[in-house]
């Protein structure tokens, strides 16, 4: 199995699929000639240039086999919903709490939950960026729920 | 001498400062100069474009020259082009002479710096003057050129080409503007994302997203596993450091600062290439090679001092043509972009005063790097040692902040910051690469503007060809840099073969281990 599916088999199989969207959309819009050219030309002409060379790397990847990537799905999950906590919380509640949870929405990314660590980095972090952002760059943040 | 104006304190002080946390930044293993170009960038916005590239230079120039110090004293490279330094440097610091093993190492990083630095002022100006005269099709062959060397030295050049496609196709999201020869509709996404993308992607978002989020994901996952607090950190006594280490280092020196420069100006180039080339020349040519890898002076010389000459080098092909030399440099247009500036030939004769300014802070930076790393190395040594949990929240919020307010606070920035940085550390995963698919986005939309312009003009395909003796030469460096990936490909078959063969035998496991050519 694992001769199969490897690295370079999904980069393909990743570049075969982008192609085929690509493709896809393009196929709508206007091809045009090659002295008055549509919006279509470039997109459809990398794509099926792309395309031939995906099948290249899949055809060829049994030989260039590397070992199947490991995700730490935990790591990804908790930074991830941490950013999209931090960015719905950012404008109703301000930057003070969004920071507090996007440190501990991160901290869970970690076997080990440190709760008075996390917050004691939160606060310093809420100070340096207030510190940074709102009195160096006169960004137009929020801080509390409450300000402007 | 107008500019002199621009240096003020401030100016100094940025210096200063940018050097110093590019210096930390360099020196945490997995956190590299790129990383901290990206991160401060938004930090820019309310700086100017003179102060602003003071910042980012000093960043610059002290992240490469911080990834010295964990090699040294730890064995791994805190920035992938500090590899080779670890060869001769842990020895030396497992014989007690850490302490003198880095303050070599700074000597030579600070010739490699002032080498490229005066290269990059003879040369970029030049290089400008000759390519300002180029029509489009030249113009549209250069950044061919630029992505098939990209390609070429990326790890496997089909790789290094899907990587550049998918960056340019990012790019062609969003309005196909009449100006640019096409008919005002929105390509390539659905219609529902029209009000968010109609101007595409913006640049800044995506570049703190691939290099700093990305990394964030990419290093989140190894820090559990390795944890380097762990291990003591030994610099050593004051060991007889004397500038007679020198003595004779004189070739070794000017050969791999040039070659570092030389490397840097190759578009997409990592550091460690650079480091990797110098050291093996050093290994062929130097009379008496047989102490490298033990513990030798010109090991860390050669390394040292080709991967702070990428510095000068990497700006070369920015500043005259519009192309990135590597990844830290495709950030630094982010800069420029931020200022409404548009890097490429009439930078520097329209930019006086600012090409001046960048030439101060950048031999500035060089001389601050030293200062600081000659005299304070014991106490840079120990932020070797500072827990990750606390830099990685900072880091994410550095990023997200400052995608947020960029741009005068539009929430689809942190969006796109957030779709690149998880599409970043994925395709690393999947084994893409990140600087053919950054540079392929920054230079995407300028191709296809020179591409329709120029098959508009002249309706047929051969303009590419017959244009100029200039075209001619293009395309026989894109030949030869696809013979050369090509050549290298089997080269690099045969020694995987060989190394597979080795890997049955149990003495040889535990060399290269750490020599993973991960893009910086």
């Amino acid at each position: 199995m694992h001769r199969i599916i490897n690295r370079d088999f999904l980069a393909g199989l990743l570049c075969l699929v982008i192609a085929a969207l690509v493709l896809l959309q393009a196929y709508a819009y206007d091809m045009g000639t090659l002295r008055n050219m549509g919006p279509g030309y470039l997109p459809r002409f990398l794509g099926i240039s792309l395309a031939g060379l995906g099948a290249i790397t899949m055809v060829f990847s049994a030989k260039t086999a590397t070992a199947f990537p490991v995700l730490n799905y935990r790591a990804l999950v908790c930074i991830t919903v941490g950013i999209i906590a931090f960015a719905l919380l950012m404008r109703p509640a301000g930057l003070f709490l969004a920071t507090i949870a996007l440190v501990y929405i991160c901290g869970l990314s970690e076997r080990r939950f440190r709760p008075v660590k996390l917050g004691a980095l939160a606060l310093a972090l809420c100070v340096m960026s207030y510190l940074i952002f709102i009195l160096g760059l006169n960004m137009p943040i929020r801080l509390f729920p409450w300000s402007f | 001498m107008e500019f002199l104006s621009f240096l003020d304190l401030s100016f100094f002080l940025l210096v200063g400062f940018g050097t110093l946390v590019g210096i930390i930044f360099g020196a945490i293993p997995g956190m590299t100069a790129t990383m901290a170009v990206a991160v401060c960038l938004p930090l820019t916005y309310a700086l100017g474009l003179n102060h602003g590239l003071a910042l980012l230079l000093g960043l610059y120039v002290g992240g490469i020259s911080g990834g010295m110090v964990p090699a040294v004293l730890l064995n791994i490279p805190g920035t992938p082009s500090s590899i080779t330094t670890t060869f001769d440097g842990y020895p030396m610091a497992q014989k007690g002479e850490g302490e003198k093993a880095l303050r070599i190492c700074v000597i030579a990083s600070l010739v490699g710096g002032l080498v490229s630095a005066a290269v990059l002022f003879l040369f970029a100006p030049l290089l400008a003057d000759f390519s300002i005269k180029f029509s489009y099709v030249e113009k549209f062959l250069i950044i061919l050129l630029a992505l098939s060397v990209i390609a070429s030295l990326s790890n496997s050049m089909l790789i290094g080409i899907f990587s550049g496609v998918i960056g340019v196709w990012l790019s062609l999201i969003g309005d196909y503007s009449i100006s640019d020869g096409g008919n005002g509709h929105t390509r390539l996404m659905f219609d529902f994302m029209e009000p968010y993308l109609f101007e595409g992607f913006s640049l800044l978002p995506v570049l703190i997203g691939i290099f700093g989020i990305s990394t964030i994901l990419l290093e989140a996952e190894k820090g559990v596993k390795r944890d380097v607090a762990g291990e003591r950190v030994k610099i050593g006594k004051e060991s007889a450091f004397s500038f007679s280490i020198f003595k004779g280092s004189f070739t070794n020196l000017t050969r791999s600062s040039f070659i570092g420069t030389f490397v840097g100006m190759l578009p997409g180039v990592g550091g460690s290439a650079a480091s990797v080339l110098a050291y093996t020349q050093e290994k062929n040519l130097a009379k008496d090679s047989s102490q490298m890898g033990k513990g030798a002076p010109q090991g860390l010389i050669s390394s040292e001092s080709a991967n702070n000459a990428l510095t000068g080098g990497a700006l070369i092909p920015l500043l005259s043509l519009g192309i990135p030399g590597d990844s830290t440099t495709a950030v630094l247009i982010g800069a420029f972009t931020l200022q409404g500036i548009q890097v490429g030939p009439l930078f520097i004769p329209e930019n006086h005063d600012t090409w001046y300014v960048m030439m101060t802070a950048l031999v500035l930076a060089n001389f601050v790097m030293f200062v600081l790393m000659f005299f304070a190395i014991k106490h840079i040594a120990k932020v070797v040692m500072v827990p990750k949990h606390i830099l990685y929240p900072l880091i994410v919020m550095m990023c997200v902040v400052g995608a947020y307010a960029i741009n005068y606070g539009i929430m689809f920035d942190v969006w796109t910051l957030l779709i690149f940085g998880v599409l970043g550390y994925l395709i690393q995963k999947i084994g893409l690469e990140v600087a053919p698919l950054i540079i392929g986005f920054i230079l995407g939309s300028q191709a296809e503007v020179y591409f329709v312009k120029s098959l508009e003009s002249f309706g047929t395909y051969s303009i590419f060809f017959t244009k100029s003796p200039i075209a001619l030469v293009l395309w026989a460096l894109i030949a030869a840099s696809v013979v050369f990936a090509i050549a290298m490909g089997f080269k690099s078959r045969a020694r995987q073969k060989m190394e597979l063969s080795q890997m049955h035998d149990p003495s040889h496991t535990a060399s290269g281990k750490h020599h993973d050519s991960r893009n910086d």
